[in-house]
């Protein structure tokens, strides 16, 4: 609702700051407390996070208008952006760094969030919500990938098809992939045939510019009116309303606003310096060798070369239900909004992180030096393929970590602060050992 | 030994016949690579030997033999739903 004017005869300046006052007031609580402003109460990421993505629409769009989601005349369109369109390559550029940086943000946001332990009470809801948000961004990631058609587009897909099929490697161990096959629907449903083709094209193209977009934009509404909902950012005490609180209105919108022109800035120099990368045309006959996934998802890859179902399928499917499990299991509500919930907390960070760290390293060196021979056709080889690697081993000792913390503090919310931290530790190393110490052929370098 | 894109076969021919066997990794559907001692995964490092056995994983299966077949004009038909042992040849 506009405010009504009194007078009936202010100034056009004046109905716009009405107007945008109003918009502005109908997100924000009209009253906030100066500390969830102090930068290290949030860094900033959820606003970062929403200017990214207001980013991604306008380039997208423009993108869109020159790009034609055909086998033949994808890469071309991509080459004709590059090359031919105005501006198109630094367009291109911003859209490609700014999708690096909403994977990077985003998961700097669930660390801070995480930490911060702002899961608690009437916040579960918005926890829920931004690990779904977390998955979204992922396959909008993902999705943006084929659409180049050139070799990294067509193999990183093929590969995630078939880390979808994956799921035979179960079905056919218990027998009965002939009548129940949901690894074969997924494969189907993700390309619409057996192989990446025209089918795949077309409804990824469909996802990436319409479906996803549109998901995530429904997200980050109800992701917002739920902090409000929520009494407001997370923090240590929540005193009487009026307590030191400052009026929302400007202060807040500055703080924001500053935040988007630094966002649009940093951006905006690398679009114009860093090139994005678009490799040869996608060659079906010929994967790149090697053949890396972007960093984010090299950690995936990285355990996938150990097993594909354990690591494309069950691990982070593990770690997903983990992180939508945490605010049902830890109900410490007193330790929200300070960070690591207090020195004990901090202490158990840097203890699972060192300690994660080690065993995940350990297994790793293990499997360079033992390997297990496969023998093809046996069920005993698959099994054992499965959980004797250094992914499945990793994890299952996480859990053993976690679990002894848990018998030794008798505190849900340091478990799964060791929980947490063991899994973003081991994810972290097998991204570094997928992006710097795998050469040719998937081989182990240094 | 010859890579045949379209199909991704390696058809094999020596003095007993033509074999051809599937390109296509078992493990993630990578094309792999020949290499003197056998096959080669460039996208998460299986290694199969000459007669597709996977010698080392990711990969769990062999890569798979198909029957070769000839037609009256001198064509050969690889039928890709019909698997064979890898010592089947189809004689000339």
């Amino acid at each position: 609702m506009v405010q009504q004017s009194t007078t009936g005869n202010e100034t056009l300046r004046e109905r716009i700051k009405n107007v945008s006052q109003n918009f502005f007031l109908h997100i924000h609580a009209p009253r906030i407390h100066p500390e969830v402003l102090s930068p290290q109460a949030t860094w900033g990421l959820g606003v970062i996070l929403a200017s990214l993505f207001f980013t991604q629409l306008v380039t997208g769009m423009l993108l869109m208008v020159h790009y034609t989601p055909s086998v033949e005349s994808a890469y071309f369109s991509v080459k004709e952006i590059i090359f031919y369109v105005p501006g198109g390559r630094v367009f291109r550029n911003i859209h490609r760094w700014s999708a690096h940086a909403m994977v990077f943000v985003t998961f700097l946001h669930l660390f801070r969030t995480f930490y911060k332990g702002a899961y608690y009470g009437a916040r579960r809801t918005n926890w829920v919500i931004g690990v779904v948000m977390l998955l979204v961004v992922m396959m909008m990631s993902f999705s943006g990938y084929l659409l180049p058609w050139d070799q990294l587009a067509y193999w990183a897909v093929t590969i995630g098809a078939n880390i979808a099929a994956s799921f035979r490697e179960l079905t056919d161990l218990i027998g009965i992939t002939g009548f129940f096959d949901p690894g074969g629907f997924f494969k189907r449903l993700l390309l619409g045939g057996q192989e990446v083709g025209q089918a795949t094209l077309t409804r990824f193209f469909t996802l990436h510019v319409i479906i996803l977009p549109v998901t995530l934009m429904g997200l980050i509404g109800y992701h917002f009116w739920r902090i409000r909902k929520a009494g407001g950012l997370a923090r240590k005490e929540v005193h009487s309303r009026e307590d030191h609180e400052i009026p929302a209105w400007p202060t807040a919108l500055w703080a924001e606003l500053s935040i988007f022109l630094l966002v649009a800035a940093t951006l905006l120099i690398l679009g114009l310096v860093l090139d994005a990368p678009l490799k040869i045309i996608a060659n079906t006959n010929l994967p790149e060798n090697p053949a890396k996934s972007p960093w984010y998802l090299l950690g995936i890859q990285e355990v996938v070369s150990y097993s594909a179902f354990m690591g494309g399928f069950i691990l982070p499917l593990l770690f997903l239900g983990f992180l939508f499990f945490i605010p049902w299991f830890d109900k410490e509500e007193e330790s929200g909004g300070v960070w690591f919930s207090g020195r004990a907390g901090l202490k158990i960070t840097w203890l699972s992180l060192l300690l994660c760290g080690a065993v995940t390293i350990f297994f790793v060196t293990l499997s360079l030096v033992v390997t297990i021979p496969v023998k093809p056709g046996s069920d005993l080889s698959v099994v054992l393929t499965m959980l004797l690697n250094p992914g499945t081993l990793s994890v299952a000792a996480y859990f053993i970590w976690a679990w002894i913390v848990s018998r030794y503090t008798s505190s849900r919310r340091i478990t799964v602060i060791a929980l947490f931290t063991g899994f973003m530790t081991g994810w972290t190393i097998f991204m570094i050992i997928g992006i710097w110490f795998r050469g040719e052929n998937w081989h182990f370098i240094i | 030994m010859t890579f045949l894109p379209e199909p991704r076969l390696y058809i094999l021919r020596d003095h007993s016949g033509i074999a051809a066997m599937s390109a296509i990794c078992t493990h993630l559907g990578c094309v792999v690579d020949k290499d003197t001692s056998g096959f080669l995964c460039p996208c998460h490092g299986s290694s199969f030997s000459i007669n597709g056995i996977v010698l080392t994983g990711p990969a769990l299966r062999n890569l798979p033999w198909y029957h070769v077949n000839g037609m009256p004009d001198g064509t050969l038909i690889a039928n890709l739903d019909k698997k064979v042992s890898p010592e089947t040849r189809f004689v000339i």
